[in-house]
């Protein structure tokens, strides 16, 4: 009998390497020496975590991709006019854009200079079939909840530089990142949008006038945002516990035992400005450190793209307050 | 109303006024409009269907500075309560981006999102096979990126919603065309942009099917005679044989 | 060392509040535990295994489900946060397998906080899974910490300290495998830094387990007589 080929993988595209007949094991074999195979599609809908299983002990990943190989950023900066501050990402299918809208706002008492950033992750049906409308889903708001409290943390801005009028009148960004095409790992590409658009941004020059109780802007005159740091955030995914691919797809993220995200400071990779990893299978000292390292590799090619798109995106003109 | 389910910034915020004077006053003048377009031109439009890979169907529209991406789902189990067991439903959904407009929208759906998202299903039911796909319904998201226009923006969503049908494969009685229109005086101007609209008199939106000459759905607003409504329901089906023209060969460079 | 008091009169950098938990508070909750760590106190009531919503229900394990109650005000999305961590880390623990299509649901109410939170919380949450009698794999145990504007390292901050820190973060181990379970931290640090509050952590978190084993051991007693053995 000719050997059992139980899924014929596809030619992953981009790579060169083509897997085609794989070690099988278990009953599958069994069924599979009785000459009964299934093509990769219908294969993936059955059995997906096998299906990434028999790629990953050949050490490449279901879209041709190494182990540790992050999909490139594209970015672009500037395609929404109306906003003070835009950036689009794509990541791999993972499309994102992220529009920053200035508005006045009273600061509070206890910090009368300070003013305010205010980032939220919006995953829209559109994205994904796995999201109806309605409420925002957990993972767009815990996203944005921990977007909110790195930016804090790390003093990504200085609230300072956001104020107009000591006691009456701050900023308040409002960083908005919509999902357009989940891939997978919006958390990556939503933290590139948010510091591509921020390190965009224009605030028009703003004066109060004391007696209207108004802030009035011209939009003749725009001054850059001045952002402090810039953010790197590298997510990797952990399979089975114990093999770690970097930068998961949305197919892969279904079946990972736990995932990673590291936020890297782009000028100094040994600094970072968070970690995350909620819950899902252990994760062994080396493992976070190899991982670190890997992530500052990342970071150095993000930190590339990034100035990519500036030095294309220097041509536009600037962008009215209204 | 402070939406818990969102990072929240400060309770109240406003959007900043323009100085007095800093934005010279817009006049309008059919010969010579803002872009240097004529009265019965359309802005450049530019279509690409297949953008979204996690959804059936999906296309993504831009004119001047308008920009629409539509997903659709389906046909897909049917959700809702009333199922009907000869046809299937459409699901019509419409949202502007936060960032999209002049003044920041916020993530809950207001009036206008409300009467745009029944306006699509209006205007794209009548061209739908919905019998051919019974206790089914098709799910259309609409998203736009940058607004320029509130009428042209629904006319974009009509068109960019019924070419990500197309990109389904979705059977239709013919692509559903549509564009928009504003009165200044007895002047009809086709596809107003947003300083242009902000000055008009009324307007309206036609959704059109070439192929068969027939009218889906028109919503007209303002005041206005019956001569310049017709001579704008004119502009506005030549200018929909046009975008449907655009609709067809981006629809055969997908292929 | 310098020999420096912290704002609740420990005397070392790496000393944890005490800690203590008192179990089976609640008579309608199939289990429940208070967990205190200093002035940071959070109750915790398990119901379980219950009848799951049909759209929640799985049909191989049970559904876990975590309500985060904050001591005051309305739950943002800084609890949907500690939701999510608390129950990715003992949807790992618990071994669903053995409730299928059924909820097992653990709700956390916030009764003083003073730092160390989120920790605090899923210690309760172990503890109260224990009480309730749901199988576990293991018992993980979470520990904070915080290096602050000088890079002095501190375990188990108090809000008052926590106001300094220039980096927190915050760990949970288990008994069984090597390596973290969570890990949340903020602020800006180094690699070094980073590793040396995991190592601080996972050293702390033994005297955790050792309260979680006495805790076991004393119920064991108290259910099954003095002749039980743990």
């Amino acid at each position: 009998m000719a050997p059992a080929a139980a899924a014929a993988a596809p030619t992953p595209a981009g790579n060169g390497t083509s897997v085609s007949a794989m070690a099988v094991d278990g009953d599958v074999a069994a069924a599979a020496s009785q000459g009964f195979s299934l093509d990769p599609d219908t294969f993936q809908k059955i059995h997906p975590a096998e299906f990434h299983r028999r790629f990953l002990s050949q050490g490449v990943r279901a879209d041709g991709r190494p182990l540790q190989k992050f999909r490139k950023a594209k970015i672009s900066l500037g395609p929404v006019s109306t906003a003070n501050g835009s950036a689009m990402v794509r990541l791999g299918d993972t499309t994102i854009i992220c529009g920053v809208k200035a508005e006045v706002a009273e600061p509070k008492p206890a910090a009368p200079r300070s003013g305010f950033i205010v980032p939220n992750l919006d995953l829209p049906p559109l994205c994904s079939p796995n999201y109806r409308p309605g409420p925002p889903s957990e993972l767009a708001q815990t996203v944005s909840e921990y977007m909110d409290q790195v930016i804090k943390s790390c003093d990504l801005v200085n609230p300072e530089t956001l104020c107009i009028e000591p006691g009456h009148a701050v900023w308040v960004l409002y960083v908005d990142i919509v999902c357009l095409n989940h891939g997978g790992n919006v958390v990556d590409a939503a933290m590139i949008a948010l510091a591509a658009a921020l390190k965009h941004t224009r605030l028009p020059q703003a004066t109060y006038y004391e007696t209207e109780s108004t802030v009035r802007v011209t939009d003749t005159f725009t001054i850059p945002l001045s952002v402090k740091r810039t953010l790197v955030p590298v997510t990797f995914g952990v399979f089975d516990a114990a093999v770690v691919i970097a930068d998961p797809t949305a197919e892969e993220e279904a079946h990972l035992s736990t995932t990673l995200t590291y936020v890297l400071d782009a000028e100094n990779g040994e600094a970072a400005y968070g970690v995350l990893k909620s819950g899902g299978s252990a994760v062994p000292r080396d493992m976070l450190v190899a991982c670190w390292d890997d992530a500052r590799k990342r970071a150095v090619d993000v930190v590339a793209a990034l100035a990519e798109a500036e030095q294309a995106g220097n041509r536009r003109p600037d962008v009215a307050a209204v | 109303m402070s939406d818990r389910k969102r990072v929240t910034g400060p309770e109240k915020s406003v959007a900043p006024l323009l100085e007095t004077g800093s934005v010279p006053a817009f006049i309008f003048n059919p010969d010579r409009r803002h872009d240097g377009r004529d009265v019965n031109h359309l802005r450049p439009v530019f279509m690409k269907s297949g953008v979204v890979r996690q959804a059936n169907g999906s296309a993504y529209l831009e004119a001047g500075k308008l920009k629409v991406a539509c997903a659709v789902y389906g046909p897909r189990q049917n959700q809702r309560t009333k199922i009907s067991a000869t046809k299937g439903s459409l699901g019509c959904d419409f949202k502007f981006s936060p960032f999209s407009g002049g003044r920041r929208r916020s993530y809950m759906k207001d009036e206008q999102e409300r009467e745009y998202s029944l306006v699509l299903e209006q205007a794209l039911s009548p061209a739908v096979r919905l019998d051919l796909i019974p206790k089914s319904t098709v799910d259309i998201f609409v998203q736009v990126l940058e607004s320029d226009g509130s009428a042209a923006c629904l006319a974009a969503a009509i068109t960019c919603a019924s070419l990500a049908l197309a990109d389904a494969g979705i059977e239709m009685l013919d692509a559903v065309a549509a564009c928009s229109a504003g009165y200044f005086e007895s002047t009809v101007c086709l596809d107003p942009t947003g300083e242009e609209e902000a000055h008009e008199g009324g307007s309206l939106v036609l959704s059109y099917m070439p192929s068969l000459n027939e009218v889906t759905h028109v919503i007209q607003s303002g005041e206005t005679s019956t001569a310049t409504t017709v001579k704008a329901l004119e502009l506005c089906v030549d200018a929909c044989s046009q975008i449907h023209a655009v609709m067809q060969q981006s629809l055969i460079a997908n292929v | 060392m310098s020999a420096r008091i912290r704002s609740d009169q420990r005397k070392l950098p790496s000393e944890m509040r005490p800690f203590y938990c008192s179990s089976a508070l609640l008579s309608r909750s199939d289990g429940s535990v208070r967990f205190k760590s200093g002035d940071s106190s959070v109750l915790c009531s398990v119901f379980g295994p219950m009848e799951v919503k049909i759209r929640d229900e799985k049909l191989d394990k049970a559904t876990v489900e975590v309500v985060f109650k904050a001591a005051a005000g309305n739950s943002t999305t800084k609890e949907r946060l500690y939701e999510r961590v608390i129950r990715e880390t003992l949807e790992a623990s618990i071994l669903t397998a053995l409730h299928p299509r059924s909820a097992i649901r653990i709700t956390l109410q916030v009764l003083t906080d003073d730092g160390g939170i989120l920790s605090t919380a899923l210690n309760a949450a172990t503890l109260a899974l224990v009480d309730a009698g749901i199988a576990l794999r293991s018992l993980p145990a979470g520990v904070t910490c915080m290096i602050d504007q000088e890079g002095v390292l501190l375990l188990d901050p108090t809000i008052l300290e926590l106001e300094a820190a220039r980096s927190t973060h915050m760990f949970v181990f288990d008994n069984i495998s090597d390596g973290a379970l969570s890990n949340i931290s903020t602020g800006s640090f180094s690699m070094d830094e980073y590793t040396s509050c995991y190592d601080t952590c996972f050293s702390a978190v033994a005297a955790v387990q050792q309260l979680f084993r006495s805790s076991v051991e004393g119920k064991v007693r108290r259910e099954h007589g003095p002749e039980a053995d743990a």
